[in-house]
């Protein structure tokens, strides 16, 4: 394997893209362990992973801002359209649309705190960050915002120790010098799609019920 | 109850892992699974197998038949739905026509809150259906309309606006669980529990209302009244399981979670059948779903009758134990599993019949040996009396006080005449010790000196003191 990474970085492929494929596994094999045993729910497993990803270049502090706003503004934008009579697609087109826009709030913010990783960071991290709406505004309108918000802060907190996952670098080395360990993921994440045991989320919602008995 | 308890007992509730895995998957076919969750399809099915169900009145499937929809054929009340709608989003009721037509001569219906539609606007409510604003992903969708459902006179001080229905969770074609679904103000007339209706758990063997829920947690009366939310007897309780049960069979889907609502007039109707029921119902009901899953997994049930029969020997009881709380008296059936301790601590688990016809209780001659009263069998020989006397023999028997000897006997603590079909006989009466469900109390017995008696201990009156006795159990 030595061989072949040193190859595609001979060739100009960055470190970086060899981490972040060979993290993938891992990070995924955490949210599944995250929701079969502990019982997040989050977005789905694609919005948490790409979320933290995103977080992981954009940095912390910005990533989780960006994401608190973007909520901030489609919730407000929905609740402004909410007397108009428009069509799904359409209406989720002008929150996501205006959404993005309000990042031109935020590039100011950086600008005045002087945050030049912020500022200079790809717009294409923010846009994931952003895509984080559709789903939200889904939630809100399939299953009530108290649902949406506790889904959100879910994936929030997945994707915020996912970043602290993605940027201990000795896991990053160990992975890089023996790939092999994602074939113990792997095992690990069927194990977790066999396990029939109550999530820890679930012995706080029928507590009642154990302690009944 | 220490830790360790808890979770041994935590392993019988249903979480969401084994749901999915261990019931969904193996018993739910997903052909089977698409077959509840197109509403008309199933609407159709059920018919067909005679299952009442609000009546179909139209679909509407596409924009040109929206455009050629003949509005003269609605009746005055109904509902529109669209076909894969979640949730109760989309759902238009129609209380009533309005007398007066608009100015452009179109009918008038009047929704909730006295809110007049005309054709136009059910037109286009009808377009929004088909462009897919209430389906769940938001494909087109097919708009119907059904018969409405009237608000059943026993539920109409607990329902806020909407109907409340029952849900039943059918496994392997028995009832396993069931709780009423009550819409409320915070759930704008809906039933449905996560978004804010109340759940209250059902006896299963008596129909009656047990703890009720709102948003997981639990309360006694419906919020902002006094109307009590426990006790509530549900009519046509044996309808509604025999309903559930074939609504079961025709979605021929192993688990799953039939909604039944009460119409005034019709009764129990179907509503409809769900592929992946929730697991809140074990809260409402304070009880564990997967061990009742377990109970009833691989049973041959051949007959929808044995199949309520078994839902409600099964998972009945939750009635009792309140009359237990009540009267402090515990219930019992004709037939109980008992246990006897003997002389020398020897226990013996036995089927009793209990017998309120019984003055005293009684036991055979083999308990009484195993409960090591064999000296008393064995002092009772040597005065060589007839296992059946008549009246004469007793009487002789008295004047001589041969019950003064008997009596001699350490054990033995009296002598009874017993009077039966047969005769008279002259038995010896011990104390022994019962354990019956939790209790444990000393009793007089007497021994018949006869055997090939069904049960080997009768209890008596003078044992039933404790108890309350319930013919079904």
């Amino acid at each position: 394997m030595d061989i072949f990474f040193s190859y595609l970085m001979n060739n100009g492929v960055p470190r970086e893209t060899i981490d972040i494929l060979l993290m993938f596994p891992i990070m995924a094999g955490f949210i599944v362990a995250a929701r079969q045993i502990v019982g997040f729910k989050a977005f789905g497993i694609y919005t948490p992973l790409i979320i933290t990803f995103a977080l992981t270049e954009i940095g912390f502090k910005y990533g989780v801002s960006i994401f608190i706003v973007s909520l901030v503004v489609a919730s407000i934008v929905r609740y402004l359209l909410r007397k108009i009579r428009i069509l799904y697609l359409p209406k989720m087109a002008l929150i996501l649309s205006i959404t993005a826009l309000s990042m031109f709030l935020s590039l100011v913010w950086g600008i005045f705190s002087d945050s030049t990783v912020f500022v200079q960071a790809s717009i294409y991290q923010i846009l994931i960050i952003i895509t984080l709406v559709e789903k939200f505004i889904n939630a809100q309108m399939e299953k009530g915002y108290r649902t949406a918000v506790v889904l959100s802060i879910e994936t929030l907190i997945l994707a915020s120790l996912g970043n602290l996952i993605m940027t201990t670098t000795q896991l990053r080395d160990l992975v890089f010098y023996n790939p092999w360990i994602i074939l113990i993921v792997f095992a690990g994440i069927i194990f977790l799609g066999r396990y029939e045991g109550l999530r820890i989320s679930e012995y706080i919602r029928f507590r009642k019920i154990i302690s009944n008995q | 109850m220490n830790w360790l308890e808890s979770f041994v007992f935590s392993q019988k509730i249903l979480g969401m892992n084994a749901r999915n895995l261990s019931y969904i998957k193996p018993y739910n076919y997903r052909k089977w699974v698409r077959l509840v969750d197109n509403k008309i399809k199933f609407k159709k099915e059920l018919q067909k197998h005679n299952i009442p169900t609000p009546k179909l009145l139209a679909t509407v499937r596409s924009y040109e038949k929206l455009n050629e929809f003949d509005y003269t054929k609605l009746p005055k009340s109904f509902v529109l739905k669209p076909t894969s709608g979640f949730g109760g989003e989309g759902i238009i009721v129609i209380f009533g026509e309005d007398k007066k037509k608009t100015a452009d001569g179109e009918r008038q219906w009047v929704k909730t809150k006295g809110v007049k539609l005309s054709e136009t606007m059910i037109h286009n409510h009808m377009s929004n259906i088909l462009d897919g604003t209430y389906s769940r992903t938001n494909s087109p969708d097919v708009a119907f309309f059904e018969e409405r459902i009237k608000l059943n006179k026993s539920f109409k001080h607990l329902a806020y606006k909407g109907i409340p229905d029952i849900r039943v969770i059918v496994f392997n074609r028995i009832p396993v669980m069931a709780m009423i679904r009550i819409p409320t103000k915070e759930s704008d007339g809906k039933a449905n529990l996560h978004l804010g209706g109340i759940g209250v758990g059902i006896d299963m063997a008596t129909g009656v209302t047990t703890n009720a829920i709102m948003r997981e947690q639990f309360i006694d009366t419906i919020p902002g009244t006094e109307i009590n939310l426990a006790g509530i007897r549900i009519p046509y309780w044996n309808t509604i399981l025999d309903i559930a049960i074939r609504t079961a069979d025709v979605t021929k889907l192993g688990f799953t979670g039939v909604d039944i609502a009460i119409d005034r007039d019709a009764g129990p109707v179907v509503l409809e059948a769900n592929a992946r029921p929730g697991l809140a119902i074990q809260i409402a009901n304070l009880a564990p779903l997967k061990e009742r899953l377990e109970k009833v997994k691989g049973l041959k049930v051949k007959t929808i009758k044995r199949a309520i029969r078994l839902a409600k020997d099964l998972f009945g009881g939750e009635i009792e134990e309140e009359i237990e709380e009540i009267t402090g008296r515990q219930v019992i059936g004709l037939i109980e599993e008992i246990t006897l301790i003997g002389k020398n601590n020897q226990k013996q688990n036995v089927q009793a019949k209990i017998d309120t016809g019984a003055g005293k209780t009684s036991i055979d001659e083999s308990l009484a040996i195993a409960l090591g009263y064999e000296d008393v069998l064995r002092h009772m020989k040597t005065f060589h009396i007839k296992s059946v006397l008549t009246l004469d023999e007793v009487n002789s028997l008295s004047k001589d006080k041969i019950w003064q000897q008997i009596e001699e006997h350490p054990d033995i603590i009296g002598v009874s005449k017993v009077r039966s079909s047969h005769g008279y006989s002259y038995r010896p009466i011990i104390y022994i010790q019962v354990k019956v469900g939790n209790e444990i109390f000393e009793t007089k017995a007497n021994i018949i000196t006869r055997t090939g008696l069904k049960y080997p201990i009768i209890l008596g009156e003078n044992s039933l003191k404790r108890f309350i006795i319930d013919p079904r159990k």
